[in-house]
């Protein structure tokens, strides 16, 4: 009887292990008020993002009313140089922009997740040549070198392609054409190639600390392959600083387009982003500041959210807090 | 140590060869070659056509008529010599090329020692500024730790690494420049690095260009801005580090010695705290240099970043390879920099 007791109260624990994880997951999270908020701000940008431009009267490109219109009934944020209505292109702006970064944050994930686990797993020359990578792409002045590439990539002069579905997908999404898209999609890709570095660092750490341990020696015997090994333990495993790592950098790489949106080298114009939008309004500063003060809030704001909860996720899905 | 730095020399050495090589053969073998945008914007030029021997023949200025090695090689070090050109004596004897379009024909180092001072003064400034406010933030915020000033300080760090700088640098120019010149109150010039004409501020009298005054309205918004982007890291990095001295055995014997608390802070617990935040500032030179790409450009300042990013605009290539280089030299440099440093101030650690 004495032996048996110890088993029951152990069951509840293996039975809503999936939701009770969750939620104290949640408990955690949600001591972070700043956090919460953050959430919330969040999704309603990307609810405003994908949903905004559906039930917005205007269309992004077209000239609606009179050029300077100050916030109005009708155009909340009121219209632009040319006549087009403000609020609208925030909106589609909010979609190219959200959407880069989320493109950029998985590929940047994906990349160093991949690069990591088997620098780590394999460890020998396929360790030394990855963080010798790193140790390289780290060394480099990667703002002058992004805004290069870009220069070059608006004069159609980098020998990348995106497949054509792909852009297509893209440009229905953002409502532009496909080569535009496929402008925009290199820009991703090369911020995906200066992004990978610190992830890949990361997950290397993590695998390396798992890899000695004895589940992975028992998967080894039973005839795991090592594929399998990485894919179903080590990555599993070390997802919650992933997860941590890439919030933080989905709120980094917001900025970085931003940045080079802002400075000409980023989303063209007539396309929107929150970063050529606060550009455009340079010479209109006196008759419409808050042109210059929304989009450049928003950024702000997605920012600094992406921060607030990537902070609030480090405490919340680390294992070795129990409460 | 010794072969420690000369293996870490040589590393960086071949990261400068690799990049130079990588952005150099990209520029080369891009669609048309890097001299396109130049050829179309002398083809709208509806009185003075382009001709085939006049493209030959900048080519040829430009070396882009060679092997896309003999190109790189004659960029990089100046061989091999061609009788038919000028000789090339490459950027490892200082020999960046000459600008294709910003300033025709003026050699690029010449154009970047130029604009320098401007850029110098605006990174020594907003580190002064960044450091005097961070370091003590800092200090008080791990001294009180828990208080409320430190959790405003831990919190607004969040603030300071999600802000961006382009839009804060708009932010004080609509401010500090516009509607303090619509409210009469003295106001900051909204860019440039000195004024062209007399102007005259309410309170301040009339400003005579290129005064000491003049200057100082001058540089105050561009120096703010850049140095907001390195307060929270800093003042953050600081509190770390005292929070971890404060916690040293020594630091309790001085407290067992009765020394008075504020000494203790000052002489025994800052000096070392202060040991890493040399570092740290020493690895963030490059990044200094490239926040000031962004505040250059929106202040307008005659710097090395507004150069580069004119360069980009007019697909001045050499000048862009130039800044790009010195950058990276820069990168590189302060990296070396910081892992001397940190043996210099701190005998523990031992390279191998």
């Amino acid at each position: 009887m004495a032996v048996a007791q110890p088993q029951i109260v152990a069951e509840p624990l293996v039975v809503t292990g999936e939701s009770s994880q969750a939620q104290v997951i949640w408990r955690r999270f949600r001591k972070h008020r700043l956090a919460v908020v953050g959430i919330g701000i969040l999704f309603f940008l990307f609810a405003t993002a994908f949903l905004g431009p559906a039930i917005s009267p205007y269309d992004t490109n077209n000239i609606v009313d009179t050029p300077h219109l100050e916030p109005n009934a009708a155009h909340w944020f009121g219209t632009d140089e040319i006549g087009r209505d403000v609020l609208t292109r925030l909106m589609w702006a909010g979609r190219i922009s959200l959407l880069l970064a989320a493109v950029v944050t998985f590929g940047a994930t994906l990349v160093g997740v991949v690069v990591g686990a088997s620098a780590g797993y394999f460890g020998g020359w396929v360790d030394t040549i990855a963080m010798r990578a790193v140790d390289f792409m780290l060394s480099l002045p990667i703002l002058p070198l992004l805004l290069i590439l870009s220069a070059m990539n608006l004069r159609g002069g980098l020998p990348i392609s995106i497949p054509g579905f792909i852009n297509r997908f893209f440009a229905w999404i953002w409502s532009m054409s496909p080569e535009r898209a496929e402008n925009i999609l290199i820009l991703a890709t090369i911020l995906i190639i200066f992004g990978w570095m610190s992830i890949a660092r990361l997950v290397r750490g993590q695998v390396l600390a798992l890899r000695n341990m004895d589940f992975t020696d028992a998967s080894r015997a039973l005839g795991v392959s090592d594929w399998q090994i990485i894919a179903k333990h080590m990555i599993p495993n070390a997802l919650a600083p992933i997860i941590v790592s890439a919030t933080f950098d989905f709120g980094g790489v917001i900025i970085t387009e931003a940045a080079l949106s802002f400075l000409g080298f980023g989303v063209q114009n007539p396309s929107a982003s929150w970063g050529n939008m606060l550009n455009n309004v340079r010479d209109f500063m006196l008759v419409q500041p808050w042109r210059a003060f929304v989009p450049g809030l928003t950024i702000f704001l997605a920012s600094l959210s992406f921060n607030f909860v990537g902070d609030a996720l480090r405490d919340a899905l680390d294992p070795r807090l129990k409460k | 140590m010794t072969a420690y730095l000369i293996r870490r020399l040589i590393q960086s050495v071949i990261v400068l060869i690799a990049l130079s090589m990588a952005i150099f053969g990209l520029l080369y073998l891009a669609p048309g070659g890097p001299l396109s945008q130049i050829l179309e914007s002398k083809r709208q030029n509806a009185r003075f056509p382009v001709k085939p021997e006049d493209i030959e023949r900048l080519k040829k200025q430009y070396d882009l008529d060679l092997p896309l090695w003999q190109s790189y090689t004659r960029w990089a070090v100046g061989l091999p010599d061609k009788s038919d050109r000028p000789p090339r004596y490459g950027i490892v004897r200082g020999d960046f090329g000459e600008s294709w379009r910003l300033s025709e024909h003026e050699p690029t180092a010449k154009i970047m020692l130029r604009v320098l001072p401007n850029t110098l003064k605006l990174m020594l400034l907003s580190t002064l500024i960044s450091l005097l406010i961070a370091v003590p933030i800092g200090i008080y915020s791990a001294v009180h730790q828990y208080s409320k000033l430190d959790y405003l300080v831990t919190t607004g760090t969040f603030f300071g690494i999600a802000m961006p700088v382009f839009w804060l640098g708009t932010m004080m120019i609509l401010l500090f420049s516009f509607k303090f010149k619509e409210w009469g109150l003295p106001y900051f010039p909204p860019g440039s690095v000195t004024s062209l004409r007399a102007y005259n501020e309410p309170i301040l009298g009339r400003i005579i260009p290129n005064s000491l005054v003049d200057q100082i309205l001058h540089i105050i918004l561009p120096a703010v801005t850049l140095s907001l982007l390195f307060m929270a890291t800093w003042s953050r990095f600081t509190r770390t580090s005292m929070l971890e001295v404060m916690r040293q055995d020594y630091v309790r014997t001085a407290r067992a010695k009765g020394l008075v608390e504020r000494i203790v802070i000052i002489k025994h617990a800052l000096r070392n705290a202060l040991i890493p935040l040399v570092t740290i500032v020493a690895l963030q030179i490059p990044t200094l240099f490239g926040g000031a790409i962004i505040t250059e450009t929106i202040f307008n300042w005659q710097g090395m970043g507004r150069i580069f990013i004119d360069s980009l605009f007019q697909s001045d290539w050499p000048v862009a390879m130039t800044y790009l280089m010195l950058q990276s030299a820069l990168f590189v440099g302060a990296n070396l920099l910081a892992d001397v440093m940190y043996t210099v101030v701190d005998p523990r650690i031992r390279y191998s």
